[in-house]
């Protein structure tokens, strides 16, 4: 019955195959009258169903793992935590893979200019002092603080979302600076000023033009830019001399 | 094997802007003002350097050429980039001094009002130098 | 391009946008609301840039809104095309000279008045 179904409007690549990367149409039952279909899940009824060769990327399928980032009917959604229903586009929903990165096959991007850049800002805890005892403690108020930064997925939606320096793989994105706030507000963290040096040029925290595009896009709810504009703030103090 | 870091296939976001935001139109506004109002302050410098190539003699002759209706008119879409992008750069800064980062959409909205307003007293002033009258809509006139 | 480089810019756009939102709303008022003749002539000009406030004004700001828009520009450009940096930077540090000084040459005859 046509009136329960819906197109589900999937971007197609495959490099063995010799042919231009198009979008293909599938026709997916809503899911009856208990609805609740994901995308992930119309991705898996086609799979299952009609084409056992679509490629896509997925885990967790509670938002938790941020494999299944894509761009779907014009917005950067996990495609597990998106209900169909809030993606039609009249009866059709659209699905790419995410923007700016290269395609390996299908809804299946190329992350390696994400962890690169990723890599670039040390995300990890340095701390020169001597080992202690059992762990690093650090206080619940102290924790709050970074709890936003904390919350990252990973989804690199963000990073395929921001529209600056869009042609430059270098530009370490939202992401990667988000990170590397979480590290430099973690009292925890003895390797601020090498960190603000990591980030503090025209390839980290000033290519941002705060267009919020990350902020948007972000599944997690999480505010880059907030992130960004205090990095800006203790660059500029620093270059100041003044107490970081 | 398929060399990964080669693949010259990417996904492109849509070119229509059906889903921008607010943040996304700030900027494409203040980006496209910007280069606007580069282009012409490199004409205006070479306007009013009209004086270098041919004296005040010269200088007079551009200015009554200048003087048409597509200038007035260019004149009117100079003044809205400029009101636009200082707003919206008034904005950016507040964003800069840590003020209204999780405010954007509404700020972004507040640029446009404030703009607005002042596009309706700076058109009175317009239509009074392409009409010669207009309506006493500017205070201190 | 090295980090304070960078910083530096990004502050001095700041810094000039701040001064550019004075100086053209004074440039604009004194050309709009403050008009001391129908029709834009050199004599009318030269009669008022007389003083040497209005050279300092309109000197500076020539070089702020020049720095502003071509830094701008710059910003532009390596979004798109990361990899320009240095020429384009000479690029329009020439452009930004040349007009400095093609004005500032204007604003002198202005000043002579002849």
């Amino acid at each position: 019955m046509p009136e329960d179904t819906f197109a589900l409007r999937i971007f197609r690549f495959d490099p063995e195959s010799g042919k231009d990367p198009g979008y293909q149409d599938f026709q997916v039952p809503r899911g009856g009258r208990s609805g609740g279909l994901t995308v992930l899940e119309a991705l898996f009824y086609v799979l299952e169903h009609q084409d056992p060769g679509l490629a896509f990327r997925y885990s967790c399928r509670e938002a938790i793992c941020g494999s299944c980032a894509m761009y779907i009917s014009g917005e950067w959604k996990l495609a597990c935590q998106t209900q169909v229903g809030h993606a039609l586009e009249g009866n059709v929903v659209t699905v790419s893979a995410l923007p700016h990165l290269p395609v390996i096959k299908d809804l299946v991007v190329d992350m390696e200019p994400f962890w690169r850049n990723y890599e670039k800002v040390k995300p990890y805890l340095i701390n020169d002092g001597p080992p202690p005892e059992k762990e690093r403690l650090q206080s619940p108020e102290d924790r709050k603080g970074i709890q936003e930064m904390a919350d990252c997925i990973l989804c690199a939606a963000c990073h395929s979302a921001c529209p600056s320096g869009i042609a430059n793989e270098d530009y370490l994105g939202p992401a990667a600076l988000t990170k590397a706030y979480r590290f430099v507000a973690d009292s925890r963290d003895t390797a601020r000023e090498e960190r603000l040096t990591l980030v503090g040029n025209e390839q980290g925290i000033f290519r941002c033009h705060t267009i919020f595009n990350c902020v948007t896009s972000c599944p997690k709810g999480i505010n880059q830019t907030y992130s960004i504009q205090q990095m800006k703030k203790l660059v500029m103090k620093r270059n100041l001399g003044l107490q970081l | 094997m398929y060399p990964l870091k080669h693949s010259p296939v990417r996904a492109n976001p849509d070119l229509l802007p059906r889903h921008y935001r607010q943040g996304m139109w700030a900027w494409i506004l203040h980006r496209l003002t910007g280069l606007g109002i580069v282009l012409f302050l490199l004409m205006h410098i070479w306007e009013i350097s009209s004086v270098n190539r041919g004296g005040g003699a010269a200088f007079n002759e551009t200015m009554n050429a200048l003087r048409n209706p597509l200038a007035a008119f260019g004149e009117l879409v100079l003044f809205i980039a400029v009101l636009y992008h200082g707003i919206n750069g008034i904005r950016l800064i507040l964003f800069d001094l840590g003020i209204g980062v999780r405010r954007q959409r509404a700020l972004f909205w507040g640029v446009l009002v404030v703009s607005g307003a002042l596009l309706a007293l700076g058109l009175s002033a317009f239509l009074r130098l392409i009409f010669g009258t207009a309506p006493a809509l500017v205070p201190w006139r | 391009m090295s980090t304070r480089e960078g910083s530096w810019a990004w502050i001095l756009q700041r810094l000039t946008a701040v001064l550019l939102l004075a100086l053209l709303g004074a440039h604009f008022f004194v050309l709009h609301f403050v008009p001391s003749e129908t029709y834009i002539t050199f004599s009318g000009v030269a009669a008022r840039l007389q003083g040497v406030l209005f050279w300092v004004i309109d000197f500076g700001l020539l070089v702020i809104s020049l720095y502003h828009g071509l830094n701008g520009v710059r910003a532009v450009a390596l979004d798109y095309w990361p990899r320009v940096d240095r020429s384009l930077s000479l690029a329009l540090i020439i452009i930004g000279l040349i007009a400095t000084l093609y004005g500032g040459r204007a604003l002198t005859v202005f000043i002579r008045g002849m």
